[in-house]
């Protein structure tokens, strides 16, 4: 089993080397056990969309307000990596366009969608060494140099020497998984065990893994295929193949 | 399309109340206007006016009806959210286990006020801030949101109290 780099677009590679996605997936991976700071900025990317952010700086204002605590005789100051994270949210939204979008919108939802694709990716990475593959990204192909996957996966992980590998698509609403996703992963896990590797599968998502649990059920998707939402992201941390 | 609604409802058990119990709604209206309520200004000139000897427990009734305000906001959400989603087309099933759920995190959400610890002027502003805050970022406009909101409202409410020990653990 090898790992290639995707064709994929260049929006989304400059999605996900931008600076401000980056920032806010570093903040929320170092915080992952902060429910209250995860789900807010989970539910504010999911309604702050392209089309409509209109109440953006409001929503991120509330979020604030949640972490402006006072004693008797002082504000206590807001945490700095909260302020910080919400400055970099914000500039997400009021980037100029770059010139491969052709309108700010697009520019916005692929970023939204690159600050969950490095989020996963920094919860994992860590779990991986010199000699082993991370990325997001990517299309695994099999010993005979047959892609595997037809499209590119969202996060891939691939460990030669413990014969391990992780595939996930990453998705910010339940809804937008669909039926070709569940194929891939399921073609991936089979094709890994095939080459006695190892492997977890899954979708990751911003829903509540409740939705998207059902989501799968619905789409009849292989019983291989976990589910981690925003109430299990923190699970990422730790190997699947240890417990 | 009335012959789905009926299906629906029944399946749901959601049809209309009973001519009665229509009748006993009204009557439980007529006295919610009756009796002693508690409306913002009652609510502040109570605990400017009370006398200090029982000025604390005039700020844990203010207390818990910021929580039940909070659990009364779940559940018109949970109102809006299937009427949405009827008129979104969402799956059924879908609707009908999500509404399932919010029954018993309503539940969990009313349990809060037994355990409230809040009986100080600043403790009681915190609580209003923190109320006001997540009420207004878990306003929807569709039943996909709603649909999200259900599940994270009354997690990112507790934990939020329970962070600032607003309430017992």
């Amino acid at each position: 089993m090898k790992l290639v780099h995707a064709d994929g677009h260049p929006q989304q590679q400059w999605a996900l080397t931008n600076q401000y996605a980056q920032r806010i997936a570093n903040i929320l991976n170092e915080h992952i056990e902060d429910v209250v700071l995860v789900r807010t900025v989970a539910q504010t990317l999911k309604q702050c969309t392209g089309e409509w952010h209109d109440d953006l700086d409001r929503k991120l204002s509330k979020i604030r307000v949640l972490y402006t605590r006072r004693n008797a005789e002082e504000n206590i100051p807001v945490p700095d990596h909260v302020t910080e994270l919400l400055q970099a949210i914000h500039e997400l939204y009021h980037q100029p366009r770059s010139a491969l979008y052709s309108d700010l919108k697009e520019q916005i939802d692929s970023l939204r969608g690159a600050v969950l694709e490095r989020l996963a990716f920094e919860l994992i990475k860590h779990r991986y060494g010199e000699n082993d593959e991370c990325a997001n990204s990517r299309r695994f192909v099999d010993r005979y140099g047959k892609v595997v996957t037809l499209q590119e996966i969202d996060l891939a992980a691939l460990s030669h020497h413990r014969r391990q590998l992780e595939g996930y698509e990453c998705k910010l609403k339940a809804l937008s998984i669909e039926n070709h996703d569940c194929v891939d992963l399921a073609y991936l896990y089979r094709s890994a065990l095939e080459e006695d590797y190892q492997a977890q599968v899954g979708v990751i998502s911003l829903e509540p893994s409740r939705l998207v649990e059902r989501r799968l059920r619905r789409l009849s998707a292989a019983l291989c295929i976990h589910t981690f939402g925003v109430d299990a992201l923190d699970e990422l941390q730790y190997s699947p193949f240890e417990r | 399309m009335q012959e789905k609604q009926r299906t629906n409802d029944q399946k749901n058990h959601l049809r209309p109340l009973p001519s009665h119990e229509r009748y006993l709604v009204a009557e439980i209206k007529k006295a919610f206007q009756a009796i002693t309520s508690s409306s913002p200004e009652q609510i502040e000139q109570l605990i400017l006016t009370i006398p200090a000897q029982c000025r604390e427990a005039a700020i844990r009734l203010a207390a818990q009806q910021f929580v039940y305000s909070t659990t009364l906001h779940m559940l018109q959400l949970a109102s809006a959210f299937y009427q949405h989603a009827e008129e979104e087309d969402m799956d059924e099933d879908e609707r009908d286990e999500t509404l399932r759920d919010v029954k018993m995190e309503a539940y969990s959400l009313m349990d809060l006020t037994r355990r409230l610890a809040v009986d100080t002027p600043e403790t009681l502003a915190r609580l209003a801030e923190i109320t006001e805050s997540i009420q207004d970022l878990s306003q929807c406009r569709s039943a996909e949101e709603m649909h999200s909101w259900l599940y994270d409202l009354p997690v990112i409410y507790q934990e939020s109290l329970e962070r600032e020990q607003l309430v017992q653990a």
